[in-house]
Formats: C-alpha cells, sequence, structure tokens
C-alpha cells in the first residue's frame, strides 16, 4: 500500500478549476491495486508533473489515497465498456460485495435500480434526441458527451436491499483524449432521504392540522370570530363574513364591537368575557354593513396559549331573530290563552250560580211533587184503586230521583264555584265505614249480597276529615257496588294506611267497567253504555261529587276493573289536615255521663258493634241484645236508663218489643229511641206512636248526633 | 182543645200539602202566604206552633221571626224555619236568627207529624 501511495502521488490536482481537468481526473483513479491501471496513472503522472511542482504532487498523491480509502463514498471505477475495475472500501461497505467480486465482472447498471436505469434511459433518449440504450450507456452517456452529471440512483446491495445513492459520473481519458473509462463516485443519500420525507410528512400535518380546525371553525352553524384582548377581531369564519356583509380580510384587524347596533354594550361584553372568563346568552344585535340587523346571542370564553397566557375571545354568535320571532307568538299566545281561561272561568262561576239557582228552583215544586204522592200513597183522605196506586208510586219514585239529580247539581256546583267547604272533625273511621255500610244493608239483603269490612289494625285510628262528606262518598261507592254486583255477590270495604294517608277501598263482584270506560267515570254527567243507565238507575253525578270530595280533603280517588269479575275504587285521605291541629277531639275518653245503662236491640252485629262502642266511649254501660227477644230479657233484667230500638229484626220485631215492653210495668217508663233505615208509614208510626220516646232514621244520624239524643234521653230522665 | 198551627209559605202548592197533612193529624191550621201576612196572624192567633219558609216575597221568614221574638207578646212562640237552603251553616243562621228548629225541604210528610208532636212536646227555651 506504500509503495501504492507514493505512485500515485503526482497524479491529483484540483478537479474543477483546471481546464485540462480530464487528465486531473484520471490521475485521481490511480489510486488503485491495479497494476494496468497503475500505469496509465504513471503515464498522466508525467504529464501532471509537465505542469504541476512537486510539492503540489505529493500533496495531491495523499488525497487520492484519502479518497481512495474514504469509507464515506463509493468510488467505482469502469473500462471503456463499464465493466468494474476498482472499486473501493466505501463501495465494498455501502454495497456489501467485496471488490474481488465485482471485478472485471459486472456494470455499475448491475447493481443499479433495473427501472430506474431503464427510465433514466427513456428520460435521456428524449433529452438528446438519440436513442439510448437502458444499461450501462443510459448511466455514462451524459459524461461521456463531456457534460458533467450528478443524478439520484438507487443501488442494490449483494443481499437485495436498497440505498438512495448521489452519483457524480465522469470520464476517463487518456493523452489522445479518447475515453478509457467511467469513475462514479457515490454518498449514500438515504439520511436525507429520510429527513426529506420525515419533513414531508410533518408538513402534510401541519397543513391537515390546519385544515382541520379551519373546518371545525367554518363548520360551525354559529358566527364564530376570536379577537384579541383588545377586542380587535383576529379571525372570523363565513357565517360571520355573513352576518356582518364583510369578508374576513376587512373584518380582521377592526374592532369588534364597530358591527353592533350597541358598540358600548359589545365592549362590554367583551370585557365581561375577560373578567369572567365567559359569558352565556349576551344578546347583541349585529348591523351588517348594508344595514340588515340580526339579534344574535353570544356564548364567548378566553383563550390561551400552550403557556397559559391570555389570546384573547373566542366568541360564537346564535342567530336568534326566529326564536325571538316565536318567543312573541308564544307570548301572544298565551296571553290570548289567560283571557280564554279567564272567560271560561267566569262562564263557569256563572254557570255554578246558575245551578245553584235552578237546583233551589226545582225543588220547592218537587217538594209538592213527592208530597203529594206520598199523601196519597198513605192514602191519607181515602183509598186509592191498584192502578191508582202504581201511578203514585212512579209519581214518588221519579220525584225522588229527580231530587237526588239536583241534590247532586248542587253540591257538584258548590264545589265548582268554591263554596263546598270542609267541617273537619276527629272521628274513628271503623264507625263511619260501619255506619255507612248500615245505609246498604237493607239493598244488599234483599239482592243477597254480602258486605263486609276488612280494616287494618293500623287504621283502625281516628281520622281527621268531613264525615258528612266522607260517608256520602262511602255512600255513593257502596250504592254503585251494590247497584252493580248481581245477586249472591260480594261488596267488601277494606282500609289501610298508605304512608300518610288512609286508603279505602270498595271492592265488588259485579259487572266491572270497560278500561276505556274508566277516564270518563269521575266526570259529571258521564253516562257510561245506556244499557247501564237504563238498567241501573242514578244521577251520573255520583262519581263525580266523590272526585271533587276526596281532592276537597287532599286526597285522591281511582278504579281498577276487570269486565265481569268487578270493580275495585279506591280513594285515600290524608292523616293530618292543615289547620286540624286545635280541633277539639269528637269522642272525650272520660265519660261526663255518670255511667248510665243504655240498651241496644239489634240484629244487625255491625251496627250493634258501633253504637255499642260509641256509648261505651261515652262512658256508658251498653248493653247489647242482638234479638227483639234476648232485648225484652235484658230490658226486664237490667233495667236501662234508655233501649235504642231497631225496628226490622227476624222473628220479634222492633213494633213487637215496643208493644211488649209498654205492657210490663218496670220497664214501661224507659224511654225507647227508635233507629230505623226503613220508609215508615202512617200506620207504622201510628202504631209506635205513644209507645216511644223518638223515631230516627239511620242513615240521616252521625254518632254524635246519636250520643246528643241518648244524652238528652237520660238527662231528661 | 187542638194545637194551633200557623203555616208561612208562599208556595200555595207546599202550603196546601202541610195543612192537609197536618189537619189529617187533628191540628188546627191555620196558612199565610208571607212574612207580613205571617206576622198579623201570628200576633192575632198566638199559634202554638209557627212553620215559616225563609225565602218569601216581600217580607221574608228571617224578619217576620226577628219582628215576632223581639215583640214581648209573641217572643215565645216556637217558629220553625221551613227551607230549601241545603247549604252549611244554615242551621247555625237560622238558630242565630232566633229560630226555634229547622226542617229542610221537601219535607218528608211521614215525619213531619212526628217532629210537630216533638216540638209541641218540647218545653219552651
Amino acid at each position: 500500500m506504500a509503495k501504492t501511495t507514493k505512485k500515485t502521488k503526482p497524479a491529483l490536482d484540483i478537479v474543477q478549476k483546471c481546464p485540462t481537468g480530464i487528465k486531473e481526473l484520471d490521475g485521481i483513479t490511480m489510486g488503485s491495486k491495479d497494476n494496468k491501471l497503475l500505469t496509465a496513472v504513471e503515464d498522466t503522472g508525467r504529464i501532471i508533473s509537465e505542469s504541476r511542482s512537486e510539492a503540489t504532487l505529493l500533496q495531491a498523491g495523499a488525497l487520492q489515497n484519502a479518497i481512495f480509502n474514504s469509507a464515506n463514498f463509493s468510488s467505482i471505477a469502469t473500462d471503456a465498456k463499464g465493466v468494474i475495475q476498482i472499486f473501493n472500501v466505501g463501495a465494498e461497505r455501502m454495497l456489501g460485495y467485496t471488490a474481488a467480486e465485482v471485478m472485471n465482472k459486472i456494470t455499475p447498471a448491475d447493481i443499479s435500480d433495473p427501472q430506474e436505469v431503464i427510465a433514466r434511459a427513456e428520460q435521456l433518449s428524449r433529452e438528446l434526441g438519440t436513442k439510448i440504450t437502458p444499461g450501462f450507456e443510459a448511466l455514462v452517456f451524459k459524461a461521456s458527451r463531456g457534460i458533467e452529471d450528478i443524478y439520484e440512483l438507487t443501488y442494490i446491495r449483494k443481499d437485495g436491499s436498497r440505498f438512495p445513492a448521489v452519483v457524480s459520473v465522469t470520464a476517463l481519458r487518456d493523452e489522445q483524449d479518447a475515453i478509457i473509462g467511467y469513475l462514479l463516485i457515490g454518498t449514500d443519500n438515504t439520511a436525507r432521504k429520510q429527513i426529506e420525507a420525515e419533513q414531508k410528512q410533518l408538513s402534510q400535518r401541519l397543513r391537515d392540522h390546519q385544515f382541520y380546525t379551519r373546518s371545525l371553525f367554518e363548520s360551525n352553524i354559529d358566527a364564530i370570530m376570536t379577537t384579541d384582548p383588545a377586542g380587535i377581531i383576529t379571525d372570523v369564519n363565513k357565517q360571520m363574513e355573513v352576518l356582518t356583509d364583510c369578508t374576513r380580510d376587512e373584518l380582521i384587524g377592526a374592532p369588534f364591537k364597530n358591527y353592533f347596533t350597541d358598540p358600548d354594550r359589545a365592549e362590554t361584553g367583551i370585557n365581561q368575557v375577560l373578567r369572567e372568563k365567559k359569558v352565556t346568552d349576551y344578546e347583541l344585535t349585529a348591523r351588517s354593513r348594508d344595514g340588515k340587523e340580526t339579534v344574535v346571542s353570544f356564548n364567548a370564553t378566553t383563550f390561551y396559549d400552550r403557556d397559559r397566557k391570555l389570546q384573547g375571545v373566542f366568541a360564537a354568535a346564535r342567530d336568534v331573530t326566529e326564536r325571538k320571532r316565536l318567543d312573541q307568538v308564544l307570548q301572544e299566545k298565551n296571553v290570548e290563552l289567560e283571557n280564554a281561561r279567564a272567560v271560561a272561568e267566569k262562564t263557569n262561576l256563572t254557570k255554578s250560580d246558575f245551578l245553584a239557582n235552578m237546583s233551589h228552583e226545582l225543588r220547592t215544586p218537587l217538594n209538592s211533587i213527592i208530597g203529594f204522592s206520598e199523601v196519597l200513597q198513605d192514602q191519607m183522605f181515602g183509598p186509592i184503586n191498584e192502578k191508582q196506586q202504581e201511578y203514585v208510586n212512579n209519581i214518588l219514585t221519579s220525584g225522588r230521583h229527580l231530587l237526588s239529580l239536583i241534590n247532586d247539581i248542587l253540591d257538584l256546583s258548590k264545589v265548582e264555584s268554591g263554596n263546598m267547604n270542609l267541617e273537619l272533625t276527629v272521628f274513628l273511621l271503623r264507625e263511619l265505614l260501619a255506619a255507612s255500610m248500615i245505609l246498604l244493608r237493607e239493598k244488599a239483603l234483599k239482592s243477597r249480597i254480602e258486605l263486609r269490612l276488612d280494616l287494618a289494625p293500623e287504621a283502625d285510628i281516628q281520622i281527621v276529615a268531613d264525615q258528612r262528606k266522607l260517608k256520602q262518598i262511602m255512600f255513593n261507592l257502596l250504592s254503585n257496588a251494590v247497584k252493580f254486583t248481581p245477586a249472591g255477590g260480594t261488596v267488601n270495604v277494606s282500609a289501610k294506611k298508605d304512608g300518610d294517608f288512609i286508603e279505602i277501598t270498595v271492592a265488588d263482584t259485579g259487572i266491572g267497567i270497560r278500561e276505556e270506560d274508566i277516564p270518563k267515570l269521575f266526570h259529571p254527567f258521564t253516562q257510561l253504555e245506556s244499557v247501564y243507565t237504563k238498567e241501573f238507575e242514578g244521577t251520573g253525578l255520583g262519581l263525580a261529587l266523590n272526585r271533587q270530595m276526596v281532592e276537597l280533603h287532599g286526597g285522591r280517588i281511582w278504579v281498577k276493573s276487570d269486565i265481569g269479575a268487578g270493580s275495585r275504587f279506591s280513594f285515600t285521605i290524608p292523616l293530618t289536615q292543615a289547620g286540624a291541629t286545635e280541633l277539639p277531639a269528637n269522642q272525650p275518653e272520660i265519660a261526663p255521663s255518670g255511667g248510665n245503662t243504655v240498651l241496644v236491640i239489634e240484629d244487625d252485629p255491625l251496627t250493634l258493634d258501633t253504637l255499642g262502642n260509641a256509648l261505651q266511649r261515652k262512658g256508658y254501660r251498653a248493653l247489647r241484645a242482638s234479638s227483639g227477644l234476648e232485648g225484652v230479657e235484658l230490658a226486664q233484667r237490667d233495667l236501662p236508663d234508655l233501649i235504642v230500638l231497631d225496628l226490622v229484626m227476624p222473628g220479634m220485631s222492633g213494633f213487637d218489643v215496643a208493644d211488649r215492653l209498654r205492657d210490663e210495668n218496670s220497664v214501661a217508663k224507659v224511654p225507647i229511641l227508635v233507629l230505623t233505615s226503613m220508609d215508615l208509614s202512617a200506620a207504622d208510626r201510628a202504631r209506635l206512636a205513644g209507645k216511644v220516646w223518638r223515631i230516627e232514621g239511620k242513615g240521616s244520624l252521625s254518632t254524635n248526633e246519636f250520643l246528643n239524643l241518648v244524652e238528652n234521653a237520660v238527662g231528661a230522665k | 182543645m187542638p194545637h194551633k198551627i200557623l203555616i208561612v209559605e208562599d208556595n200555595e202548592n207546599n202550603r196546601c200539602l202541610v195543612r192537609d197533612i197536618l189537619t189529617f193529624h187533628g191540628y188546627e191550621v191555620v196558612v199565610a202566604a208571607d212574612g207580613q201576612e205571617g206576622v198579623i196572624l201570628a200576633r192575632e192567633l198566638l199559634p202554638d206552633l209557627i212553620l215559616m219558609d225563609i225565602q218569601m216575597p216581600g217580607m221574608d221568614g228571617i224578619t217576620a221571626c226577628g219582628i215576632l221574638k223581639g215583640d214581648p207578646a209573641t217572643g215565645r212562640l216556637k217558629i220553625i224555619a221551613l227551607t230549601s237552603f241545603a247549604m252549611q251553616g244554615d242551621q247555625e243562621r237560622f238558630l242565630a236568627a232566633g229560630f226555634d228548629g229547622y226542617l229542610s225541604k221537601p219535607v218528608n210528610t211521614r215525619e213531619l207529624p212526628v217532629l210537630v208532636k216533638q216540638w209541641l212536646e218540647e218545653e219552651p227555651i
């Protein structure tokens, strides 16, 4: 090697600047181990030595050596036909071949990308207007014409892998200027290519991101803009251009506030955003260049850069013109509705007043109709024949039906006109339910319908309510239940506690109600199938009234029903009523009566129990007799202070009991209070006259009224 | 001597009905068609019981009752209000006006004689 180096020394000179550069470049190729070429070098060296000093040549030999041994440049020299003659260390390293493997065997075209070689051949053919063969000729053609040629090329390594290279090609010439070979100096271009690719990718990403941001900005339905902290517009979207009728360029750089009818308010808005970091629903009226005004609602926030430095305000404006218009329309409609409602309310009030008056006016003639019919039925002024009796009965039945209608209408109109108030008292729920059931007892008996009371222990308590109305509610439900339940059925009354309410249910085994009819039930004058109304006489107001009375108490009423299986009407009454705290309890535990004895003769166990319990709570000694005979025995044995007597009893009736007791000297003076649910004829009354102290209807008497009567009787004794 | 009962009622039918029933039960019945006539007859006859309608043309029942109760000569007469004002608080209102009792219309013709008997037997307050 040392020897070679020495010999190559004179051959190199500065390549580019010398007009006889070809010769000098010949010198570079002399850094070969090849003997043949070394000869050529010696020849060339001579030439150079003629024009350069010895020192320069020495220096050039060192450089030549350095280049030949450079691992970073691939230096390949070929003969005139392209067959590789020199393959340096750099070429070996980059391409993976040893010099021996390629020298005198292949051309550089064989280690280049064939496609690129073909493409290059085609391109040069076009460029120079002459046919160039795809192959080595394509790689060196320009150099062979003395044209400096540097191009990019993909080399293929021994292992088949590829790498991009930048190749500089030079023709090697002899003294007669004939081409004797070519020198291809190449550098590995991989790193640069990679950087280029990365840069390309980066800038693509940047463009993508900008596009994304822009499209977010633009595709918003709101007009969007950003301003700097001073309120100068920095960006806008298309909608903002439309809103202001200005271009983006006109808008950017202009003060935000200029585009609104009230610039001060606009500026206040910006300041508010800066102060509070955001504002919502800030209304402004935008004014476009052509004067068109649009009411917009702004939502705005501040925005920041990476270092959290305030950049300005991001504001989105929504066109609320249409919403404003709808609001306006809505408001007008509301006023209309309110007026209509007021008219309806007034009409309703008028209707209620009218109904109240009408009911009153209707009662007066009805009074006559019913009264005279009763007198006729009683045959007070002489006998009438059977047909006449039938007609009188019809008049009476119709008259009473009409009266109950009128009463219900009156009640309903009272509720509707707000004239119905609650008379709250404290009473035992059990007693009220039992008393309500007594009213329907006879009717149920006639139809062989069983009446049952099922009171949960926690519901066996005192409640606060309007006793009369609750009784009316129960009466309505029970009479419906009895009316619509076929013979042999059951009507069950149950009560339980449900939170702060008492829930009372009347369940029957009747014909049931169709589901589609249920919503109509609680409205006045609802007639379900005409079949029902014909078959089952009723006012059609009972349930409507019930609902009103339940709701007046703060409860609710509902029904569940299955066709053919029966109906369950339930309602709730709150356990406590507002303002009920100061109510006097109706049933003081301590009795004022000094232990007087009262005998109750009553065959219905429920009534017997109710009356007996009421008396005992008042402090009376209550004797219970469940038949007339038993009653007479107890009366004789215990000599009570008062006898409470039912009239309709199996076996010995109340009439018989009264007769028997008056015949007994011992008990003849004991007052008798008759409690009956039957309509007494004049004859009945005549029979009792002089024997009993007082006759009262069961249905019309409250427990309190009963106790008052008892107190009167005992006190009067 | 049968008890003397005065009926003050503007509706002729109802007046007749009550009159006939009570006559049937053996009472001596006198009728008046309005408050004014009722007061005159009450002063003149001093009946044992007066059944007085409330709503009447001319002098109403409450005014008539007030006049009679305010007059020492007639102050102790028993006056029962006879009305279809089936309103809550009415009973209290009528008792406050000086009536001794209250009977709501339509009158139960079967109860009427029993009640009349009770009222007649009750000691004056």
